[in-house]
């Protein structure tokens, strides 16, 4: 069916589209040569274009709530087969395909790694890797003296061993050294083990439990507040407003 | 004219859209949301200009946003937002021609000039101006609800949302002469009802450039 136009509608659509600046050069002066000699198309123009400016300066309401679903909502029927357009190649459609699935993940791992954190300020809180206070320097002191006890036994049954041998070396020659007492591990013989708590330095077992602690409190902090910038980051990529 | 769901056109949607939307099609809500969360307020908007009522417009963008979540397999790609705005203008349609339909309230108590939420910029103006724009846009607002049902949509989607033509043909269900012929006649309407208000005040706003 063939569309009739008349001349004066055609230079309306004119118009139309300079005023939002859709018109191409030779359009341009195709309506400026009408407008010259046409004065409704001059005065048209004259009213509409600052009532264009107005209406495009007009501000937006904001939106009074939020209109999203809840949760809980039946989901819509499978009927149709999901036909989306094929999503680009490469990182864009990573980029697109896991920004949901990343911000759970990293919701969660922060969450995750906050409450390690958590614990391991409470156990820290609560001494229970911390070395024994000094009130129980009774034990301490018990601890001592049985030590002092122990090389005392340990020498006592050197010299035994010693007036052994020397009593057999009476009856003749036995070539054997008299045993020496067995050091401790990590200690020369006949020294006395110093209790910890007595000493201005934690045994090394203590020392390395601390260590470690400290460390893995710094470590977590550190992770806690990287994944929540990263959390904080995707989440105003995903949810930031379109321009228009 | 109830414009088709179905049938899209216009810009392509973007990567992180198009994830949502195919998440959303797997009964993901989270998803959807994230949708609702983008577009509302240009849904919001359009309900408003459209029904004048703000209780209105919120039932009628909710309403839309729920259906849109039933239809969400039938969406073949394009321009989402069209697509959403396209489902509330036949919502709208329907409540415009509904006899139970409430009074319209005067929107100038729910519209804040000067909302920062806008394109409403002008840091170097003086009381004087923007009390001259705040004027000037109330008599606008005025104009534009008196123009008849099918001029007003086009003037808000084009002009208010700054749709592109193919986008606002989408939501109407109009081709693209129609769209540029009410587009016309709606700006041409609404010049007429000014006239005699920027004569008489000399508040014509100057032209641009």
């Amino acid at each position: 069916m063939a569309r009739f136009f008349t001349k004066h509608t055609a230079y309306e659509v004119l118009l139309t589209e300079h005023l939002d600046g859709k018109l191409d050069a030779a359009g341009e002066a195709d309506l400026q040569a009408h407008v010259e000699t046409c004065e409704r198309c001059a005065r048209d123009l004259r009213d509409m274009a600052p009532l264009v400016a107005v209406l495009r300066s007009e501000p937006m309401v904001e939106a009074p709530r939020s209109f999203a679903l809840p949760l809980d909502i039946a989901h819509p029927s499978q009927a149709h087969a999901p036909d989306v357009q094929a999503a680009p190649g490469g990182l864009l459609r990573w980029a697109g395909a896991s920004s949901l699935a990343m911000l759970r993940s990293m919701q969660v791992a922060t969450a995750a790694a906050a409450l390690l954190l958590v614990a391991l300020v409470g156990l820290d809180l609560s001494g229970v890797m911390a070395p024994e206070p000094l009130e129980n320097i009774s034990q301490l002191s018990a601890s001592a003296e049985g030590a002092a006890a122990d090389d005392a036994g340990m020498l006592r049954t050197s010299e035994a061993d010693d007036a052994e041998v020397e009593g057999r070396e009476g009856q003749g020659d036995v070539a054997f050294a008299p045993p020496n007492p067995q050091p401790e591990a990590g200690g020369q013989p006949g020294d006395m083990a110093i209790p910890m708590a007595l000493s201005s330095e934690p045994a090394p077992g203590q020392a390395e439990g601390r260590s470690v602690l400290e460390w893995a409190k710094l470590v977590l902090s550190a992770l806690t507040a990287f994944l929540a910038m990263g959390v904080v980051g995707l989440t105003w990529q995903i949810y930031r407003r379109p321009l228009s | 004219m109830r414009s088709q769901v179905t049938v899209t056109s216009g810009p392509s949607i973007d990567p992180i859209e198009q994830e949502w939307v195919a998440q959303a099609q797997r009964g993901d809500v989270l998803a959807f949301n994230a949708i609702v969360e983008r577009y509302q307020q240009a849904a919001y908007n359009l309900a408003l200009r459209m029904l004048r009522d703000p209780s209105a417009a919120e039932d009628a963008t909710q309403d839309a946003f729920f259906s849109a979540y039933r239809n969400i397999g039938k969406f073949r790609g394009g321009s989402l937002r069209s697509w959403i705005l396209t489902i509330l203008a036949n919502g709208v349609r329907d409540t415009l021609r509904s006899p139970s339909r409430r009074r319209q309230t005067s929107l100038d108590e729910y519209i804040e000039d000067g909302d920062p939420g806008g394109p409403w910029e002008h840091p170097g103006a003086s009381p004087e101006d923007e009390a001259l724009r705040s004027e000037t846009s109330r008599q606008v607002r005025e104009a534009l609800a008196q123009l008849p049902e099918e001029q007003r949509l086009i003037i808000t989607l084009v002009d208010l949302q700054q749709l592109d033509y193919e986008e606002a043909a989408q939501v109407t269900g109009l081709n693209l002469g129609t769209v540029k012929s009410r587009l016309f006649r709606g700006r041409k309407r609404l010049a007429e009802l000014l006239r005699p208000l920027w004569e008489l005040s000399e508040q014509a706003p100057r032209q641009n450039a």
